[in-house]
């Protein structure tokens, strides 16, 4: 970790995301389910992340001999934090072909959508990309250091209700801010902001976010 | 379902989620989740479990009342009698 962080000459960048429109719909949907179909608010983010990284290729892939090689596929990696320490990074192949239920046909699978992106130890392939979640107890924000070879790290810090403009209009509405940290032999600040900008937009429709495919 | 039995099943939905958590070194007044460091996919798991066993539709709306050891049992007490 110390190692990529000397090595890799990392940029970083932030936006905050209005999350009502998602977790507003979230919570409509949820209503009508008992508790095992139920969808978290770290689905959406993951499934936003990984319909941003399908759009930008730069981003999605590893730097190998001198050069990012893009990824064919999202091979989401997932930083859990295990309760008596240490980390694992379980990896969620294909993750933009998945549905928020993690579907392909939008029928609500057995166990449903939790358990589709649920972490499972045996999933340790390759990650294309890396999300950290820092979840309902987390810091306001994070900043990760990219796992090589992989090129890029998002990061999301503790959901919470902010304050925000909407035009000349100031009101509160729960939000996250979300960093990108990237490999700048592999993009650069311009590519970053994109991904930002179609991280942003995911989470910005539901009907995207819910769909099978992007 | 008492006092003693709510706590009890929480207690017992507990152990498959996070076995190596002891619920009497928790403070039974702050949230669970700090308390006993479980995240949010440990504490629907918590709901799921406590909704198989109890049958209660446990909405999102009530999980602040769900959200500490104190509020759960209370809940499930109001509840389940």
């Amino acid at each position: 970790m110390e190692r990529a962080w000397r090595e890799i000459p990392h940029y970083r960048l932030s936006s905050t995301v209005d999350l009502e429109a998602t977790l507003g719909w979230l919570d409509t949907l949820n209503a009508q389910r008992p508790p095992q179909m139920r969808i978290l608010p770290a689905a959406a983010l993951l499934r936003a992340t990984a319909l941003a990284a399908a759009e930008v290729p730069e981003l999605n892939g590893w730097w190998i001999d001198d050069a990012v090689r893009p990824a064919e596929a999202v091979a989401l990696g997932t930083v859990v934090s295990l309760r008596k320490g240490g980390v694992v990074t379980p990896t969620i192949a294909d993750a933009a072909e998945l549905g928020i239920e993690g579907d392909h046909d939008g029928a609500p699978p057995p166990g449903c959508g939790r358990t589709q992106w649920g972490l499972r130890s045996s999933d340790m392939a390759e990650a294309s990309i890396t999300v950290t979640n820092l979840g309902d107890q987390g810091a306001d924000e994070v900043h990760g250091v990219i796992r090589p070879p992989q090129v890029a790290l998002v990061g999301f810090g503790r959901v919470r209700p902010r304050p925000w403009a909407d035009g000349d209009d100031l009101g509160v509405r729960r939000s996250v801010i979300v960093t990108l940290a990237a490999d700048h032999r592999a993009s650069d600040g311009r590519t970053g902001s994109r991904f930002l900008h179609m991280l942003e937009r995911a989470l910005s429709d539901p009907d995207r976010l819910l769909g099978a495919t992007p | 379902m008492t006092s003693d039995e709510a706590r009890a099943l929480i207690a017992e939905c507990l152990r498959t989620i996070a076995p190596e958590v002891d619920l009497d070194d928790a403070d039974p007044a702050s949230p669970m989740a700090d308390e006993l460091d479980l995240d949010s996919m440990d504490m629907l798991s918590l709901y799921e479990a406590l909704h198989e066993r109890t049958g209660l539709e446990l909405p999102e709306s009530d999980y602040q009342q769900l959200a500490t050891l104190n509020g759960a049992v209370g809940y499930l007490v109001a509840r389940t009698t």
